[in-house]
């Protein structure tokens, strides 16, 4: 028996034709030969089975610590995302407190023109009062998007923190993956060796009969 | 067929086509890999080694074309992120000339020009340093804080001025020092020149002043001649006062917008970093993959490698045993 590395392989190996190989990763195709693994775990020999149980598991591992990371992935990329949106909703809340604020101003500033401009002193105050009160409004109406902006502010840090985590998490899983293909390596280089042994022994009765 | 035959088609070899033929320059010594199924290559464990080389390449192939995308990519985030560093600085309120510096700098070259007698160069130096002036967040940031300074005072002195008049002479002394006292105050708070203190002491002075002027009204006698001017002057006061408030307003709108501008380049410079990160990250993972890739195929060529050496040494051995035995 040739010695296997990876299930993949051991796939070809069971499907030497590269077409068969394809064709059974199809969506709903039924592969003509037994699933190698299965086979090896069925055979009775307690070496296959367990470096066959041993590639199950790492595969499980793997696609599990793969579709994790993949998962974080998207969850930081959303992240960053949202960073970026609550930080351009910052500028518009920043134009949008001095658009208030300036327009305040000027109204202020136009009413005491105005205001100065009648003969009327108490028509002239009234405008200038009224100018003041503009004013006053508008730096009031300002204080809201400004509140907004200091929660953009506040809502761009709780982003860039989860994606930070969700970057180490991805991070970490992938570690992980790389840890179950090494466990799934460590499983095949024992049934080679297994194999290896199992063939000399073979052998070495053989010459001895 | 030996595994020394069959490691001619390796992928450090000339490359495997998709249709099986060699590519490059050098000439091999091995004949040309006919394609899968022929009698070139009719042996199954040397058909799975070519196959299993050929997908060696594909996926190789296929990680470093993902690579050099996403290479590209990161260099058009890294363009993107430093022109957005850029357009940030660029609307800093302290970047471009200043109010004095640009009108300084207009009048210099109009001056410059029309002396030389240069009418239309003088038209377009002024068009030009008018349009960085407008385009100078530093001009607008200068525009405002003077602006307001003047329409602050004028307010006060308009105020004074008027108060003066309406309480008459009597009166004048007692609001010029009403007058000084607000005046100073507002300077203080403005500009924090006495410390943490500053805006307590202006704030005092400023009460203090406002009293001031207030017990000038109990001494105010009626409108004389010179009164009426002092109001006109008040109001001449106020209404540059206003002025210079309503430009202070405009200013603000537009130094605000420049504020809001550094927000959305630094959002885009921030956008162009994650995208960085993305890019690395991702770039970091297929080549561990790769890496992965090249190591399980490599297995998986030796493996078919032993068991073609294995299967020769058995038929030498089979061959061996038979012309013994003849």
């Amino acid at each position: 028996m040739t010695a296997i590395s990876t299930t993949q392989e051991l796939r070809s190996a069971t499907y030497p034709s590269g077409e068969l190989a394809a064709s059974s990763a199809d969506a709903g195709a039924t592969p003509p030969l037994p699933d190698p693994l299965s086979a090896l775990l069925l055979s009775g020999d307690p070496g296959a089975e367990l470096a066959a149980l041993a590639v199950q598991s790492g595969e499980r591992q793997e696609t599990t610590a793969q579709t994790s990371r993949d998962i974080e992935q998207k969850i930081e990329v959303d992240e960053d995302g949202q960073q970026v949106a609550a930080m351009e909703k910052k500028a518009d809340d920043i134009r949008s407190a001095g658009i208030l604020e300036g327009a305040g101003m000027a109204a202020e500033g136009v009413a005491s023109v105005v205001g100065g401009c009648l003969d009327s002193r108490q028509l002239g105050d009234a405008i200038g009062h009224g100018g003041k009160a503009a004013d006053g409004a508008a730096t009031l109406g300002a204080a809201f998007p400004k509140a907004e902006a200091a929660r953009d502010d506040a809502n761009a840090a709780a982003a860039k923190s989860a994606a930070d985590q969700a970057r180490g998490a991805a991070e970490d899983l992938h570690d992980a993956k790389k840890s179950a293909s090494d466990f799934i390596s460590a499983a095949l280089d024992f049934y080679r060796e297994y194999t290896s042994a199992q063939a000399s022994a073979q052998s070495a009765a053989l010459h001895r009969a | 067929m030996s595994a020394a035959a069959v490691s001619g088609l390796r992928p450090s070899q000339p490359a495997v086509t998709a249709t099986g033929t060699t590519t490059g320059s050098d000439a091999t010594l091995l004949p040309d890999a006919a394609p899968l199924g022929m009698s070139g290559l009719d042996d199954a464990l040397s058909l799975l080694y070519l196959s299993m080389a050929q997908e060696g390449q594909h996926s190789l192939q296929t990680g470093e074309s993902r690579v050099q995308t996403a290479e590209k990519q990161q260099q058009k985030a890294l363009g993107d992120e430093q022109a957005a560093q850029q357009r940030e600085q660029a609307n800093e309120a302290n970047h471009g000339r200043g109010l004095f510096s640009s009108v300084g700098h207009l009048v210099g070259d109009v001056a410059g020009d029309l002396t030389h007698g240069h009418v239309i160069r003088a038209a377009k130096d002024a068009a030009s340093d008018v349009n960085a002036a407008v385009n100078s967040p530093a001009f607008w940031n200068d525009l405002e804080q003077g602006a307001l300074v003047v329409a602050k005072v004028s307010a006060v002195v308009g105020s004074a001025v008027i108060t003066t008049a309406s309480f008459g002479a009597g009166a004048g002394s007692i609001v010029a020092a009403a007058f000084v006292l607000s005046a100073g105050g507002e300077v203080i708070s403005d500009t924090g020149c006495l410390g943490k203190q500053s805006g307590l002491i202006g704030g005092g002075l400023e009460v203090a002043g406002a009293v001031t002027g207030l017990a000038a009204g109990f001494g105010a006698t009626g409108l004389t001649a010179a009164s009426k001017v002092g109001l006109g002057i008040g109001a001449a006061f106020t209404g540059l006062g206003g002025e210079a408030e309503t430009v202070a307003g405009g200013a603000h709108v537009v130094n605000q917008g420049f504020a809001a501008n550094v927000e959305s380049a630094s959002a885009d410079a921030q956008r162009a970093i994650d995208q960085n990160g993305e890019l690395q990250q991702m770039i970091g993972w297929v080549l561990d993959d790769l890496k992965a890739s090249d190591k399980s195929t490599k297995r998986a060529e030796q493996s078919v490698q032993d068991a073609i050496q294995g299967s020769d040494q058995a038929t030498a051995a089979a061959s061996a045993s038979i012309s013994v035995k003849g």
